[in-house]
């Protein structure tokens, strides 16, 4: 059985309705709306995004569920997952959003971890730099969050 | 799209990803992220050394919201007059706090404190427990704390003894004890887990007469010892009870009689029994039938 998704940009997708389900937004909604042949609209991701999603969805439709706090805090990202998100930022941030919006945990996960891995060992200005992030913060403040955090620092 | 245009739950999501080390260089990013790693950052706090405690307790004066990120405290330390004091400081400071373990204290634990004002400063304080290198005081220890009134008590309690023969030292802490501090500290618990100790029957009823409350009781890697009991009537509360360890009894059946006029509320009865020669096995499977 399949379903119809329409992109904030108005294109169709036909999908394995399983591979939708990915989605517990859209699987709530199948529940609510029962079978129909409409296209569910998901005004939030554009058809560039949706097919990435749907991309992942379809590669990893066999992969348990799993609600396991310590499972999902572990940092390592599988190598397919990897050269998934291998994209320019932007379209990392929008799969993050589409992620969180079509509330698909596992792929925001993975999309959370890609950052924190291009934070992960970067000085602060590092930082800045590839997130093109303004200081706005005054010396003052500097100096303070280096002694609020003194007792986390490595040592 | 900008990093800084995330919904701030998602910026934390990536934080939650990022170690420790890596988190203090992005609290230096700018204010957003400031504010975002100030909530990761001091949510679970683990320390290690006294000299971090310190280093720790310096960071929370500095902002005294700082402290209220903070959910869940483990300190691995040893416990000497500095750490004491140290100690003291921090309930004020970490007011949100829901889960505290100290771990390997060689003397004395203190416990959560009230301010000495009436109100709690603790309020969200859920579970407390530590872990002893040596024989040791219950977990709310202080004497003169508790005389004021001070000891915050706990939902959930956990003593556990360094290895199976260590004594349980319930009985004398409670009768050095003032009755008003005793009362009020131990009518909270509703659960309690006991491990790695020796223990007489005697001092399983001493637990049950003072913590009221006490719905669920948990004795594991215990060594029991049979003892003589008072023969009052028992009004406990228990309706869960678990046994895992050793019982030391010239007459099984007597002792199982003996918890069950301990337990007359008891729903669920768990006994792993080791090891369990037959004629225990008997007086299990004879009390078991008496209780249904």
């Amino acid at each position: 059985m399949s379903v119809r998704l329409l992109s904030s940009d108005s294109e169709d997708f036909t999908v394995a309705k399983e591979v939708a389900e990915r989605s517990m937004l859209i699987k709530n909604m199948l529940e609510d709306v029962g079978d129909n042949d409409n296209p569910i609209p998901l005004p939030n991701v554009t058809a560039k995004i949706l097919r990435k999603v749907i991309e992942w969805c379809e590669h990893h439709l066999g992969d348990p569920v799993t609600n396991d706090e310590n499972e999902r805090r572990n940092t390592e990202i599988d190598e397919w997952d990897q050269k998934f998100m291998e994209v320019d930022q932007e379209t990392l941030f929008d799969i993050i959003l589409a992620a969180n919006y079509l509330d698909i945990k596992p792929l925001l996960d993975v999309g959370c971890k890609t950052v924190a891995n291009m934070i992960k060992g970067k000085t602060a200005e590092e930082i800045r730099k590839i997130f093109n992030i303004v200081n706005d913060l005054t010396p003052e403040e500097e100096a303070q969050i280096r002694k609020e955090n003194e007792w986390a620092e490595d040592r | 799209m900008h990093i800084n245009d995330f919904p701030s739950e998602i910026l934390l999501h990536v934080l939650r990803f990022v170690p420790q080390q890596s988190l203090t260089n992005s609290a230096k990013v700018c204010s957003v992220w400031r504010t975002c790693v100030r909530s990761v950052l001091f949510q679970h706090v683990a320390l290690f050394s006294f000299d971090q405690l310190t280093l720790f307790i310096k960071g929370l004066t500095l902002d005294l919201h700082l402290g209220h990120s903070v959910r869940s405290l483990t300190i691995h330390c040893p416990v000497n007059g500095c750490f004491i004091d140290k100690w003291a400081e921090l309930p004020l400071l970490c007011p949100r706090v829901q889960n505290v373990a100290v771990v390997s204290l060689p003397n004395h634990i203190r416990g959560y404190h009230r301010d000495d004002e009436n109100s709690r400063v603790c309020h969200k304080l859920a579970q407390a427990w530590a872990t002893c290198n040596q024989h040791d005081h219950f977990f709310a220890g202080d004497t003169a704390a508790t005389a004021q009134g001070l000891v915050q008590p706990a939902r959930h309690v956990s003593y556990h003894g360094s290895h199976h023969d260590s004594p349980f030292q319930i009985q004398h802490v409670l009768q050095r004890w003032p009755a008003n501090a005793t009362s009020s500290f131990l009518s909270l618990p509703q659960s309690l887990d006991l491990r790695n100790v020796t223990l007489q029957l005697e001092q399983v009823s001493l637990i049950l007469r003072h913590m009221a409350r006490l719905e669920k009781l948990t004795l594991a890697n215990v060594h029991l010892q049979h003892s003589p009991m008072t023969s009052q009537p028992m009004q406990t509360n228990v309706a869960t009870f678990r046994f895992q360890g050793s019982i030391d009894s010239h007459d099984p059946t007597a002792l199982f009689h003996c918890l069950r006029h301990l337990f007359p509320k008891l729903k669920l009865l768990d006994l792993n029994l080791e090891p369990a020669p037959h004629c225990i096995q008997l007086a299990v499977a004879m009390v078991l039938a008496a209780w249904r």
